[in-house]
């Protein structure tokens, strides 16, 4: 895991202060098999969001450079439910908008959005970034930058890599920051 | 639908939900979502022992491989992450051969599939051949992120 802070950035009456703090989760070679494992999959149907890919292609996010956000990424982009039906079909996002997901969640003062990276080193993946108090944490699945979704249950943000499925990550505030368990 | 007939065991866990859209059509069944794997559960827990010792010692409840994990942990501080990924690999494979639960559906060889069309008698039918075909089968209709099955090889 890679921890770091950005100096704190003066603020004046036309712009708000942040404070980023970034955590990266430890690279996945599993992860890194997804696709290896999709084509194994492919005689067998899938559902659409195992298999609907994004393209990270955004150099800013949250109105700052990427590279000031997370300094080992090359791109990244949000996920929107334009893209969903873009990359998958009408059919996919009516199917999506039917359900309890979300792709961006408010819960106190706390934002969390989903979206797709590219680092420096080629590898793609997904993220969720959780905004809080003027500070920002990247929460990473690296592997196919594919779709996720949020879903509040119990008090709980739930971060999901599928829709009809058991397997989820809960996100979790610690002392220590935001982290995925 | 198609009647089964041989039984013979699928080469891994897609084989078999391959076989199982092809014996029961009508059934609509898609293959939704795959369970964590033990590798992503060791990553997991190995950045959350370097990020935060006594987190961790307090997020998962006490038990052998947890135990183990820490003892590893602070007599190997130096290790690399990628060595502590491994390492913790290793320590729930044994732990889960030894029967302990490590994770909730935690596995290499499952999958979810939708929620098959049909009455009762034909959900048993694929149920019945699933279990013929060497997995077990955990219906699963109140799930927080949609009802489907949980089928584990």
């Amino acid at each position: 895991m890679w921890t770091g802070k950005l100096n704190r950035l003066l603020s004046s009456s036309r712009y708000t202060v942040f404070y980023f703090l970034i955590a990266l989760q430890a690279c996945s070679t599993d992860a890194q098999d997804d696709r290896a494992l999709a084509s194994t999959q492919s005689s067998a149907e899938q559902a659409w969001w195992l298999e609907v890919e994004f393209i990270p292609e955004d150099r800013a996010l949250f109105g700052k450079d990427i590279v000031s956000v997370v300094p080992h990424w090359q791109a990244a982009t949000l996920l929107t439910l334009g893209l969903i039906g873009d990359q998958a079909g009408q059919s996919a996002l009516e199917e999506f908008s039917h359900t309890g997901f979300q792709l961006d969640v408010e819960k106190d003062d706390e934002q969390y959005r989903v979206g797709v990276y590219k680092n420096r080193d080629g590898e793609n993946g997904r993220f969720v970034a959780v905004s809080h108090d003027g500070s920002i944490t990247i929460l990473t699945e690296p592997g196919i930058p594919g779709f996720s979704a949020l879903l509040m249950e119990s008090d709980e943000i739930r971060w999901y890599m599928c829709l009809q499925c058991g397997e989820y990550y809960t996100i979790v505030k610690g002392g220590s920051g935001y982290y995925l368990q | 639908m198609t009647t089964p007939t041989a039984v013979v065991r699928p080469a891994n866990i897609d084989q078999l939900i391959q076989n199982i859209q092809r014996e029961f059509p009508a059934a609509g069944i898609r293959i939704t979502g795959r369970a964590r794997t033990i590798r992503r559960q060791a990553e997991l827990m190995a950045q959350r022992i370097r990020a935060n010792r006594q987190e961790f010692l307090g997020t998962y409840r006490a038990a052998p491989h947890i135990t183990e994990m820490d003892r590893w942990y602070i007599a190997n501080q130096t290790a690399s992450v990628a060595q502590t990924v491994s390492e913790f690999e290793a320590i729930i494979t044994r732990a889960r051969a030894a029967g302990a639960t490590v994770s909730n559906h935690l596995s290499d060889t499952a999958r979810d599939i939708s929620w098959p069309a049909g009455n009762d008698q034909v959900l048993n039918q694929i149920e019945s051949r699933i279990n013929a075909l060497g997995a077990s089968v955990i219906r699963e209709p109140n799930a927080a992120g949609g009802r489907h099955w949980h089928v584990d090889w």
